[in-house]
């Protein structure tokens, strides 16, 4: 890494590298601030407007950096020089531009009212001088003619043409689109029955009948949509329950029981859902179990407890018959009290070799734990 | 046609100028060593926390490198110190809470490989338990001073910076090892370690949107440990076996930093953080060694890790949004020396075949600011988050054990700990006040496997921060 002479050497580097850069104009405002105060207005001015072109906008609380804000008034200070160096109108301007940014209600009020006092002072005396040189004629201000309104010409708008009564006799072409109608709706068509409808409504719109038809093909509808969306949802939530995702089957179909408590397919849905849940976590106890048992098995069995082990083994096996762990371990303890018993013990041994042997019918070739005795991995492979 | 001319003959001097600049700075970072830690216990279960400077950063997560506009720069980038515009001193208080890490493992499983082991004939296998609790103490401390003054065109600040100031008292039992065959064994102790940087740092502008900023700074590190071990139905600790550093030295470092204004709302920083290497003394004794006391006494390089990173900030009206991604070299704590520890001080093969390993970490720190300007204050809210790697080493392979060691050391990189951090301030004429809280969540670890239950738990932590900034 980098050694400490080496930094030393780079802040050289970095020194002799340093450019010429213009400064933050929070830094130039600053800057000019002082200089002003202390009477350099040339200096000072332009620090002012280096710091206006940084930020144009004057503000009694600028934010700086850090949570740090100043009063950035540059035009009063611009307004001070201007006084200072005789340019009253100049100044004069620059203290408009102050006074916009509430500088009468910053900390330099008391300068910023004085200042205005000089400047006015200031101008009145170099107006007072210009009108002594020369006297403007007066200006009269010459009346402005108004012209009459035009008049106002009223557009005549054409008559509304007469209204006529026209009434024909329909009663017959109603009854016939009617008829029409209903038997339409009786046979599902609803498109046809909607068009007689309509063809009544146009010639009697006060038609009860045809009112009812369209209202009735309104609800049929309204009724189909509804089944096929439920049978929709119904679909979705199988596909789900059938690709294993429980939750979103169970948020679907908990939706659809809100809607149709009733229903016999949502309900009979609902049930296989929850019969599926108990299933999965009777699967999860059992899983939990397995690994528990067994675990409780192999610590018996490493701490030299076999009888314990073999005792745990078989309070496990009759709910985990096909835990190729038990059934070995199992044969690993009576393998182990067998070599143990001072002449062996024949019993132990032909019991252990039965457990191996359903191992090896569980489960094949298994990868053998370790730290088992050469001894009874022995046995195991000759089972 | 003549200013152009002489444009181009400026552009060609400062560019040539920048390119040996740079390529001086590309041979100066270029370079790598390697330097080494034992495995003792105050090595295993020390965690390093580089702190940042500042409650005001310390509220923003930590995330502070893309914006550093205050004293506190010195250490986070000390570019940032060409933003200030008048002198300011700045002080920090720390406060923060004991935290404790605990780890235990049950059925660890030991296989004798001891020559002389106290296990009846025969018995060539056991399970053991292994219990370790690593407390850290409270502490309450000055943890950063500053004064910077800025000049025409260059800002200067001397710094004083506590970056570790950890207390612990470690403790552990394991019933039995492969090495000490079967034999209970228990550790206890405490340790001390401080380092603090005394700092001169200075930053310029390479341009109207460019800082650079370099602190030079004097690392005093001082490490007290005393750890003692014992076995059997030993009464002391310490009468088997004690691991002693009572050590300071002095050394030098440094902090690189760049920051550039990509527009007037927006900046990205860099730094480079040089730590230096310090020289310490251990001396392990095997008290009750057959033939007398063994002593071995090593000297350690402990090389603080450097740090290299990188921020970004944004920020719009009175809100400012900081990240940054710090990669904290670790690895220079490598390689680590075994056979220091009570677990592997009785190994039956060479030390230098048991190895471990220590990663580099890469820790994120994002937060925010929201000010409300008043009349006459300034208020800040702050609240961020950061995710800190640890240092702490692992086990990768030996010829033999690796069954009871690897549970005990681990065997990958440790999780990081996760910190959630909240702040304000209060901002009059010149005077800034800022606290901030860092809260770092409680993690667990668990491992089960057929025969090994393993719980590792760093329980929360807080850590409480007061600063004050006067700027005159």
């Amino acid at each position: 890494m980098l050694s400490w002479y080496r930094f030393l050497i780079l802040s050289a580097t970095i020194l002799v590298a340093v450019p010429a850069f213009s400064l933050e104009w929070y830094k130039a405002y600053q800057k000019g601030q002082d200089k002003i105060k202390k009477g350099d207005c040339a200096e000072g001015q332009s620090l002012i407007m280096e710091a206006l072109k940084g930020n144009p906008r004057s503000d009694l609380r600028a934010p700086t950096y850090g949570t740090f804000s100043i009063e950035y008034i540059p035009h009063f200070y611009l307004a001070q020089c201007a006084f200072q160096t005789g340019r009253f109108s100049d100044a004069q301007k620059y203290l408009k531009e102050a006074e916009s940014a509430r500088v009468a209600t910053s900390s330099k009020a008391k300068e910023y009212a004085a200042l205005k006092a000089g400047i006015d002072a200031a101008l009145l005396k170099e107006k007072a001088l210009k009108t002594i040189v020369t006297v403007p004629p007066p200006v009269v201000e010459k009346p402005v003619e108004q012209k009459p309104p035009p008049p106002v010409i009223e557009e005549k708008k054409p008559p509304p043409p007469p209204i006529q009564d026209v009434k024909r006799d329909n009663s017959l072409a109603i009854k016939t689109n009617v008829r029409e109608a209903r038997s339409a709706l009786d046979q599902g068509r609803y498109s046809d029955a909607r068009v007689a409808a309509n063809r009544v409504l146009e010639m009697e719109p006060a038609n009860v009948e045809a009112r009812n038809v369209l209202n009735e093909i309104a609800k049929r509808q309204a009724a189909e949509f509804q089944a096929q969306e439920m049978q929709q949802k119904l679909r979705d939530a199988e596909k789900a329950l059938r690709n294993g995702d429980l939750a979103s089957a169970e948020n679907q179909i908990l939706a659809l029981k809100i809607q149709y408590p009733s229903d016999a397919s949502v309900r009979s849905l609902l049930n296989q859902i929850q019969k599926e849940k108990d299933s999965r976590l009777r699967d999860l106890k059992d899983e939990e179990y397995r690994r528990g048992i067994e675990k409780e098995v192999i610590v018996a069995y490493y701490r030299g407890a076999y009888d314990e082990a073999i005792r745990l083994a078989q309070q496990g096996l009759p709910r985990m018959p096909q835990s190729w762990r038990l059934h070995f371990f199992t044969g690993c303890s009576y393998a182990a009290l067998s070599i143990l018993a001072e002449r062996g013990n024949e019993d132990h041994l032909r019991m252990a070799r039965e457990s191996f042997r359903r191992v090896r019918s569980l489960s094949g070739d298994i990868s053998v734990p370790p730290h088992i005795s050469p001894k009874i991995l022995e046995i195991y492979r000759a089972s | 046609m003549l200013k152009c001319q002489k444009l181009n003959t400026i552009r060609r001097v400062y560019m040539s100028r920048f390119r040996w600049f740079s390529i001086l700075v590309v041979s100066i970072l270029w370079t790598s060593s390697l330097f080494a830690v034992t495995d003792e216990e105050i090595f295993r279960a020390f965690s390093l926390n580089l702190t940042t400077p500042g409650a005001r950063a310390i509220g923003m997560g930590g995330a502070f490198i893309g914006r550093a506009d205050d004293a506190t720069a010195a250490e986070t980038n000390p570019a940032g110190l060409t933003i200030l515009a008048r002198p300011e001193i700045s002080l920090e208080y720390r406060h923060r809470d004991d935290r404790q890490f605990d780890t235990s493992i049950i059925n660890l499983p030991i296989t004798n490989l001891d020559s002389n082991p106290s296990a009846p004939h025969g018995v060539d296998f056991a399970l053991a338990n292994f219990n370790a609790s690593d407390n850290l103490n409270s502490v309450d401390a000055i943890g950063f001073a500053s004064y910077v003054h800025p000049f025409s065109n260059w800002t200067f600040g001397f710094s004083r910076h506590e970056l570790i100031n950890v207390e612990a008292r470690l403790v552990g039992d394991v019933t039995a090892s492969p090495f000490h065959f079967i034999e209970a064994n228990s550790f206890s102790g405490n340790s001390e370690i401080q380092d603090v940087n005394y700092s001169f740092s200075g930053a310029t502008k390479l341009g109207d949107n460019i800082s650079i900023g370099g602190t030079f700074k004097i690392s005093d590190f001082s490490i007290k440990s005393n750890i003692g071990a014992r076995q059997k139905a030993q009464p002391g600790f310490g009468q088997h076996f004690t691991s002693v550093y009572d050590t300071s030295d002095v050394r030098v470092g440094f902090n690189l930093g760049v920051l550039w204004n990509l527009g007037p709302n927006v900046s990205v920083g860099g730094v480079y953080k040089n730590e230096p290497k310090f020289d310490l003394k251990t001396v392990v004794t095997n008290v009750d060694r057959a033939g007398g006391p063994q002593q071995v006494i090593d000297n350690v390089d402990f090389d603080v890790p450097d740090q290299l990173g990188f921020g970004l900030s944004v920020s719009a009206a009175n809100v400012t949004f900081n990240f940054d991604v710090v990669r904290v070299f670790y690895g220079q704590l490598e390689n680590v020396e075994s056979g220091f520890s009570l677990f592997t001080h009785l190994l039956p093969f060479p030390k230098d075949q048991l190895r471990f390993r220590i990663d580099d970490g890469t820790d994120v720190h994002i937060g925010g600011e929201y000010l409300i300007r008043g009349e006459s204050t300034v208020l800040a809210f702050r609240g961020g988050f950061y995710r800190q790697s640890r240092n702490l080493f692992y086990f990768v392979s030996a010829p033999s054990g690796g069954d009871f060691l690897a549970p005990i050391f681990g065997t990958d990189r440790p999780d990081p700990l996760n910190h959630l951090t909240v702040g304000g301030g209060v901002t009059f004429g010149h005077v800034q006040f800022d606290l901030a809280g860092d809260f770092t969540l409680e993690e667990e670890l668990r491992q089960d496997s057929l025969l090994l239950s393993k719980k590792e738990v760093s329980h929360r932590g807080f850590e409480l921060i007061l600063s004050s900034v006067v700027r005159f």
